[in-house]
């Protein structure tokens, strides 16, 4: 095991450790102090971390911690709050997605995230999963077919529903229109899949279905989960971050995370006690 | 003390249920202490009543064992416990199951002592079997007391005593095998002798493991099969100690 100083490269100067990766781990995203504020109200402290491709990574903490507020970042979601402001950046694909000259529609192909409430459109299941596909400009049937079903089969849904294609989205149960949801992302072959707490409004069964087809995601994205479940952090994320007050107090793997959290106020927080 | 901070959850409940557990075992310790204090006497003054009286007891040591083992088990499903907490239940799993041994030791020792052997024993075994008596007697009180306070440094002491009583283990089966050698016919009697300080010898080792529980239990550091020493000063080093 690699003890947690080695991962914590600090910076020049006072500001706030830079939370890196292992040596030699690929990096899907790199957040550089990142700052974030909502009018005078500042959300986001200084957050420098790296989040691990091709790894399940989750956020925790306390509401109103910024986790939230984070995840959307990485596909400006936040953009659409007019009072929003950012500084510092975001390293994705080799650019800073904070730039005001990145296409944010193509930077959400790129990074697809699935909310607390599945949001199916009142559409067919095909065309939820196709919705992605023609508006990037792709037409033809067989292509179109293809694709979806290669989709729903990744979201662990095809076998439910693949008799059914040409029936509404809304007649499926929370945990298939989750699921649905989550093929229409991958439809598109993002590389990162943001999820704010996917299982929140799903029974125990659904949850692990979905915390199972995580697993399987991540053979082929990087996934970055906000979850008030600790339980469910524990369970599908290969790494932690834990938050408060809009400061990244630790990060790191979860099985250290949980059994062995190197500062108090995150011990505090996952044994449920006042801090 | 409460080190681990066992008082400060949320759920009051959830303190009382770990401090019923830990409160458990100290009551456990204390029985086990009784009977392993009470072997060790019925062996040196050769009294059959008390040894009879020691096996006789083990079923309550048993008894805690199930029970706190069987609350351990709803803690974990009920309350799914992380990080410290998680670290106290496991160190409680695994610290009854050692006491337990003990218990049986200490009946294994009383179980040495009987009618044809009094008059056996030579007082220089006697005085020989009385020290390491006192030896691992003071071992166990002293990582029960280790366990109460989360005292790592006792528990680390703990660890170290262990080898006075393997030496003194060595001592005794030296003398005893001379003893044999001189009188072929005792041999029986001797070898009941020879297992009482075995059993002896096992209780100094199960110590050990409980103070090694402690450590892990207070520092997330697991130091079996390892040096002790060299652990206590990394994590005195390292402030592996969750900071703020």
């Amino acid at each position: 095991m690699i003890a947690q100083e080695q991962l914590v490269f600090t910076a020049p100067g006072a500001e706030p450790a830079h939370l890196g990766l292992p040596q030699g781990t690929p990096v899907a995203v790199s957040v550089h102090r990142l700052n974030l504020y909502y009018g005078d109200v500042q959300a986001l402290k200084e957050i420098s971390i790296d989040i691990a491709a091709k790894q399940v990574t989750a956020f925790i903490g306390p509401s109103g911690c910024g986790k939230t507020t984070l995840l959307r970042c990485f596909n400006r979601m936040n953009d659409l709050i007019p009072s929003c402001r950012t500084e510092g950046e975001i390293i994705l694909g080799g650019r800073n997605i904070l730039e005001k000259k990145i296409d944010v529609a193509e930077l959400r192909r790129e990074v697809g995230m699935v909310f607390q409430k599945p949001n199916p459109f009142p559409k067919t299941i095909y065309e939820n999963v196709a919705y992605g596909l023609r508006i990037h400009g792709i037409k033809r049937r067989r292509v179109l077919d293809e694709s979806v079903e290669q989709a729903l089969q990744g979201a662990a849904l095809w076998d439910e529903v693949k008799d059914r294609l040409d029936e509404s989205a809304l007649g499926l149960s929370g945990g298939q229109q989750q699921r649905l949801v989550i093929a229409r992302a991958i439809a598109v072959q993002p590389q990162v899949i943001l999820l704010d707490e996917p299982c929140s409004s799903l029974d125990p069964i659904s949850t692990l279905k979905v915390e199972e087809l995580m697993n399987e995601l991540k053979q082929q994205y990087t996934i970055v989960i906000v979850t008030h479940n600790m339980q469910q952090a524990a369970r599908v994320s290969d790494r932690t971050a834990f938050m408060y007050l809009g400061e990244m107090i630790e990060y790191g793997e979860t099985d250290q995370l949980f059994t062995k959290p190197g500062k108090k106020r995150t011990e505090d927080y996952i044994t449920g006690r006042y801090g | 003390m409460d080190k681990l901070n066992i008082s400060h959850h949320i759920s009051r409940q959830f303190n009382e249920e770990l401090e019923g557990v830990r409160s458990q075992v100290m009551k456990m310790g204390g029985l086990v202490e009784e009977q392993l204090s009470q072997a060790v006497r019925a062996l040196v003054e050769m009294d059959v009543a008390l040894a009879r009286q020691v096996v006789a007891n083990d079923h309550r040591v048993n008894a805690l064992d199930v029970a706190i083992d069987e609350e351990c088990t709803v803690i974990l499903a009920r309350r799914q416990p992380a990080a410290s907490d998680l670290r106290l239940v496991m160190a409680v799993i695994k610290t009854i199951t050692d006491l337990e041994r003990i218990g049986d030791e200490a009946k294994r020792v009383a179980r040495m002592v009987a009618e044809e052997m009094i008059g056996t024993l030579n007082e220089e075994v006697r005085q020989e079997l009385d020290h390491m008596g006192g030896l691992v007697k003071d071992m166990l009180r002293q990582v029960l007391d280790a366990f109460a306070r989360m005292d790592v440094d006792t528990a680390v002491e703990v660890v170290h005593a262990d080898s006075k009583v393997d030496a003194k283990y060595a001592s005794i089966t030296r003398q005893l095998m001379t003893y044999m050698a001189e009188e072929p016919r005792s041999i029986p009697m001797i070898l009941n002798i020879m297992w009482a300080a075995r059993s002896m010898e096992r209780v100094g080792d199960r110590c050990e493991n409980i103070a090694e529980y402690i450590f892990y239990l207070v520092y997330g550091r697991d130091v079996r099969h390892t040096n002790v020493d060299e652990a206590l000063a990394e994590v005195s080093t390292e402030h592996a100690k969750p900071t703020a």
